[in-house]
């Protein structure tokens, strides 16, 4: 199983949202910034950093050991 | 994150509008005729250059007629000249032949001719 | 001609160029939300809906230089900055000059995000709509082209597109979530 770890880069991220409506388990909006679980597995977490207009979201792979 | 493709793009789109703008804002495919001869310095300009052309063919007639009448008037001249000049050498040589018999003869006195009066004819 | 009518041309082909050119950052800027091309990334897209404003303004740099430099209008620098301050048609130039800096103000506002807050930053993003609508007025009222069909049919795809984007982006509702990963 592969774990995703999240990564959000706070100086690009511009509260618009698009990370909580693909992934809404591993991200949310506060203060209107985002903010995101350290890990998940869920693999729509990809598809949420693609989503972000302002590619502030880093996910890593990381193989459970 | 910078998209460079997108950017090559929009820098490409842009150009394209641009000069594609700027021919047919240059070329006016539209413009007519009438719409060039409408600008009044254009037309201006047009009636200055007709007038200048019916005056100078006037002037050219004039001149071409004048100079016309100058020439009939110096041939006319010459002809009269030249029949001057002949009835001149005709008087000459006449009196010599005449006064030559005289004075061999003896006798009688110089033969005058008179000549014919000096006649010019003007034909304007 | 007395006059040289390049910077006159000039003038004109910029200021339509940039027309354009904000139309088509307007259009990927709706298009970032609404999406209708999964394949396109968001992040692609912002970039070059920040470079089209970018190259937006850069014509419309030229357009007001073009102007001042041209004789025919008469146009004096001052002009180009305050608005109302021109002597051809004062109002629809002013109308311009306005959305011209409005533009430049929202450009600038984007590196300054952090500084005046991030929905103070999109809610000043509104004034997009602000400045087309400026800019369209602007160059239907003193552009010399706009009687021609070709330059009118040009505002005219603009104001629809711009319109049936917005409205695409205001009926847009956030996805179902996926069961499955999607390849992209």
């Amino acid at each position: 199983m592969t774990v995703y770890r999240i990564e959000i880069d706070r100086s690009l991220c511009s509260g618009f949202g698009a990370c909580v409506e693909e992934a809404a388990d591993a991200f949310r909006l506060e203060n209107g910034v985002a903010v995101a679980v350290a890990t998940s597995t869920d693999p729509r977490v990809l598809d949420a950093a693609a989503a972000c207009p302002m590619g502030a979201i880093v996910v890593v792979e990381e193989q459970a050991a | 994150m910078t998209s460079l493709p997108g950017r090559l793009y929009a820098l490409a789109a842009a150009l394209v509008v641009f000069f594609l703008a700027w021919a047919v804002v240059a070329a006016r495919p539209w413009a007519s005729t009438k719409a060039a001869a409408r600008d009044p310095q254009l037309v201006a300009l047009a009636q200055r250059e007709q007038r200048l052309r019916t005056e100078a063919s006037m002037v050219q007639k004039i001149v071409a007629g004048r100079f016309s009448d100058y020439r009939r008037r110096f041939a006319a001249y010459k002809a009269a000249m030249a029949r001057r000049q002949a009835a001149i050498a005709a008087a000459r040589s006449a009196p010599v032949a005449a006064a030559a018999p005289a004075y061999s003869g003896g006798g009688g006195g110089v033969r005058v001719m008179t000549l014919p009066p000096l006649v010019v004819t003007r034909t304007s | 001609m007395r006059n040289d009518p390049t910077f006159w041309l000039l003038a004109r082909a910029s200021g339509l160029t940039s027309y354009v050119l904000l139309t088509a950052s307007v259009l990927a800027g709706l298009v970032l939300k609404s999406r209708p091309f999964r394949s396109l990334k968001p992040a692609a897209v912002t970039d070059t809906h920040r470079f089209l404003a970018l190259l937006g303004l850069g014509a419309i740099a030229i357009h007001g230089v073009a102007l001042v430099l041209d004789r025919t209008l008469h146009l004096s620098p001052t002009a180009l900055l305050v608005p109302g301050a021109s002597s051809y048609r004062p109002v629809s130039v002013a109308i311009g000059v306005l959305a011209a800096e409005l533009m430049l103000l929202v450009y600038v506002s984007f590196a300054l995000r952090r500084l005046i807050g991030t929905r103070n930053w999109r809610r000043l993003h509104w004034a997009t709509y602000l400045i087309f609508g400026a800019a369209t007025i602007h160059g239907l009222a003193a552009g010399t082209d706009t009687v021609q069909p070709w330059a009118f049919g040009i505002y005219l795809g603009a104001i629809g597109a711009v319109a049936a984007a917005a409205v695409w982006r205001s009926l847009v509702l956030p996805s179902a979530p996926q069961p499955q990963r999607r390849t992209s």
